[in-house]
């Protein structure tokens, strides 16, 4: 093989990779592959827990993810939210990270505009309420001092909602004096926050916890689930696609899915190709000394 | 005054630790309503600290103005942007609709159209720059590094509906048995034991770590938090 | 977004166009256009956390238990408001060490509660699941393949550190040391699979083993007050490759996880700009793209002139 082609395929430009990298994800956009998911056990390991739970229970969803990932969590909130609401789940929100609050307002308000859109339509009874199906309690400073204050009580720590209603006050929180008195928590995070969920939260009043994070923080948290301290993991844009193949809907991430095939297969071929190079460059550097 | 800049401080953190550290194991009167105080006491303390975050920013930046080094002029377009942001969401929604922090006011539409849109295209430069490095930098130099590189292509390959689907095919035609060998199958295995395993030890080496730091910062072995001498 | 008029989700779509296409322009060389972006950026988001500070940390911790208090007890708040307050003197170098007492507070509070707590939630939780049996004694039989190949895992697993303890192992050639390698692993394989009796049982006990060995040898490998040698050096080699397993997994999980917000934004390019805007939103983002442009380039200019 002709060890020039060799050295300016070592060298090419970055900016022609950038560009491959761009077509890669583009042209599934334009033309969908339509791929098939498959589901893995610990995906259903929170899909199944929240199933579980009889109509009317209230769990809490603690929106801890920063703007710079909502590609990655915004579809499984959704697809989490839509879940909960149609079996007839209540949903209380809570944030301890600064950036998160807007994130869940998102969420919540492209649901409640969903719903709204159904009840008008007829397909549901009525739309959802704030206050009495579901209520979000913004941003709560002290990071473990909040969780540790939740575990004892609830409403006192929280004191007023997002929108400054007092928590005495919410109908949704009626029956929850304390962390316990969730049958779930559901963690959306995109750093270590579950660690201080399952510290601070389940090692010490005992809340079952699932695990909905990006797919850079997935890999770390096989040991909780090892450990038997969370339920499940619903990790990055596969594990959204796979719990929306379980609500039965091609949504953002099942959509995405093409375009990460197809940049996943083009990365392993950059991958291959830079080390067959390689090789075939230190063989002949090798023979070039032993001359 | 040498006691109140260097000692008193050491006694507060002593006594604090220690008083929190007894709370957590027992649970009764006076000690439950000292950990509720304390724990109020430091969200209260912490939520400061966002703001001393924002104080620097804006010292920074406005020294940048004010000596007019060369690009002040985008420090005066963030000043611009900060204001209009805060103002828009401090002032309460009673004023007018357009303003507070609820859903579909200005300060709602300036996070999601400029704060997720800018957050998220920063963070998805890295895509690139990975894809970049995995061509001219992952080079397979030693045995480790090999096993390093074969792991992360039978995740990559195997976490895709394709790889899934490709090994599927493969393996069933050749033998059902070999189920085992299926990408999405080595994959599983990958997370849930060895990757779970090397957690944990890392895991465990953080907690001893944690429980030794605190340790030390309690008995005030552990001073660089307090700074410098003054 | 639902909650916007029209016209201000067109607005915001282009906004929020022109500051990924921005950023973007960096990949190709640093320039005005992503820093204005990046400007903007660090404002929105800067104002965004002002504005939290406020209605969710000093509004609800501090004014309202203040303004309307539900006992005496709510007035105490005070107390830790002043010592929040003293954290900004730390921007004043004759009065910074009165920071130093809510640091101290914050600080001992934070290592008191840390430490039980992560011995609770961390240290045993994951020491029990390490120390697991490694297979269930109701599936443990002896029958004389077992007690073979028992007897021979023990004897080519002693004959390995004994030959490595003692420097021979590495006089040995290849075949050699193959040899050993292989029959250790063989005959534990091979014990285990007689043993325990069914496939399940054993997959069972290899994983089981597989987290032990991992969790051990990979604390081995940062222990650093032994030397690694000889037949630690061994143990610390197997820490390895369980590292690079797991940083393997890592890197394809990472590689899935910054490519997924790539795709997020340039769907949001195609879908919601490009094929959404109409032909009078393309005008008018053209004329504003060309002014911005030009007064970027003036500013430069003006800027390197000067310096010059």
């Amino acid at each position: 093989m002709n060890i020039k082609f060799i050295d300016k395929l070592l060298k090419i430009d970055r900016r022609i990779i950038f560009v491959l990298v761009v077509i890669a994800i583009v042209i599934p956009i334009l033309f969908p592959l339509n791929l098939p998911v498959q589901v893995t056990d610990e995906v259903r390991g929170v899909f199944n827990e929240v199933e579980k739970l009889p109509p009317g229970s209230t769990i809490l969803v603690a929106f801890d993810y920063e703007p710079s990932t909502t590609p990655e969590m915004e579809p499984m909130g959704i697809a989490l939210m839509r879940q909960c609401f149609d079996k007839g789940l209540k949903v209380v929100g809570i944030s301890w990270l600064q950036q998160a609050p807007g994130n869940a307002i998102k969420v919540l308000s492209k649901i409640q505009g969903e719903y709204d859109t159904k009840a008008a339509e007829g397909k549901r009874e009525k739309s959802l309420v704030y206050g009495e199906d579901y209520a979000y309690m913004g941003f709560q400073p002290g990071w473990q001092a909040m969780i540790l204050g939740i575990g004892r009580d609830f409403k006192g720590t929280c004191k007023v909602d997002y929108k400054g209603n007092d928590a005495f006050s919410l109908p949704i929180l009626k029956d929850i004096e304390k962390l316990a008195d969730f049958p779930y928590l559901i963690c959306l995070h995109d750093d270590s926050m579950i660690n201080h969920w399952i510290i601070y939260g389940h090692e010490i009043t005992g809340i079952r916890i699932g695990s909905m994070c990006t797919a850079v923080m997935a890999p770390g948290i096989y040991a909780n689930l090892n450990a038997g301290q969370i339920t499940g993991i619903v990790g990055g844009l596969k594990g959204g696609s796979e719990y929306e193949k379980l609500l039965k809907y091609r949504g953002a991430a099942t959509s995405g899915m093409d375009s990460q095939t197809v940049i996943h297969v083009l990365i392993v071929i950059f991958i291959l190709v830079g080390n067959f190079a390689y090789l075939i460059k230190e063989h002949h550097l090798k023979k070039e000394r032993m001359r | 005054m040498d006691f109140f800049k260097r000692k008193l401080p050491l006694v507060i953190v002593f006594l604090t630790g220690v008083v929190m550290m007894i709370s957590f194991y027992v649970p009764h009167t006076p000690f439950n309503q000292i950990w509720d105080g304390a724990s109020n006491w430091y969200q209260i303390i912490r939520s400061f600290t966002l703001v001393i975050a924002v104080v620097s920013l804006i010292r920074s930046h406005y020294r940048k103005i004010k000596t007019g080094k060369q690009g002040w002029g985008y420090s005066g377009i963030m000043f611009f942007v900060l204001i209009v942001t805060a103002v828009c969401g401090i002032i309460p929604d009673s004023v007018h609709p357009v303003f507070g922090n609820k859903s579909g006011s200005l300060y709602m539409w300036i996070f999601d159209y400029v704060n997720t849109a800018a957050a998220a295209t920063v963070f998805s430069l890295l895509a690139f720059y990975i894809a970049s490095a995995a061509y001219r930098a992952f080079r397979v130099r030693t045995i480790d590094a090999t096993i390093m590189l074969v792991a992360a292509l039978i995740v990559m390959i195997g976490r895709v509906p394709w790889g899934e689907q490709f090994s599927e095919l493969i393996t069933s035609r050749i033998s059902p048995h070999l189920k085992f060998l299926r990408l999405d199958v080595l994959t599983s295995f990958f997370l849930n034991y060895p990757t779970a395993a090397s957690k944990r030890a890392i895991y465990l080496g953080i907690a001893l770590a944690s429980v030794s730091t605190s340790l030390r910062i309690i008995l005030g072995i552990e001073r660089t938090y307090m700074g410098g001498d003054d | 977004m639902t909650d916007y008029a029209p016209w201000a989700i067109a607005l915001g779509t282009w906004i929020a166009a022109g500051l990924t296409i921005a950023i973007y322009s960096f990949l190709y060389k640093d320039n005005p256009f992503y820093k204005l972006a990046e400007h903007i950026y660090i404002g929105a988001s800067t104002g965004y956390l002002i504005v939290i500070a406020w209605y969710d940390a000093i509004k609800r911790l501090l004014w309202i238990p203040l303004r309307y208090p539900r006992n005496n007890y709510d007035y105490l708040v005070i107390l830790p408001g002043i010592l929040g307050i003293l954290m900004f003197t730390r921007f004043f170098k004759k009065i910074g060490w009165l920071s130093r007492f809510s640091l101290a507070f914050i600080i001992g509070w934070a290592s008191g509660v840390a430490a039980p707590a992560v011995i609770k939630g961390l240290l045993i939780p994951h020491m029990g699941s390490t120390l697991k049996p490694i297979f269930d004694p109701a599936n443990f039989s002896w029958n004389p393949l077992s007690i073979i190949f028992g007897i021979l895992t023990v004897g080519f697993f002693t004959a390995l550190v004994y030959f490595v303890q003692t420097d021979k192992y590495t006089d040995w050639e290849l075949g050699r040391r193959l040899f050993i390698i292989i029959g250790t692993v063989a005959s534990t394989i091979l014990f285990f699979l007689f043993a325990v009796g069914s496939i399940g049982s054993f997959m069972q006990a290899f994983y089981t083993l597989s987290i032990l060995v991992g969790v051990v040898s990979v604390l081995f490998y940062f222990f650093y007050s032994i030397e690694h040698k000889k037949a630690l050096k061994g143990v610390a080699k197997t820490g390895i490759i369980f590292l690079m397993l797991f940083f393997g997994s890592a890197f394809g999980y990472t590689v899935m996880g910054r490519v997924s917000l790539a795709i997020g934004r340039l769907r949001f390019l195609v879908n919601d700009w490009i094929r959404q805007s109409t032909g009078k939103q393309w005008l008018i983002g053209f004329c504003v793209i060309i002014v911005i442009s030009v007064l970027l380039l003036l500013s430069e200019r003006k800027g390197v002139s000067s310096e010059g």
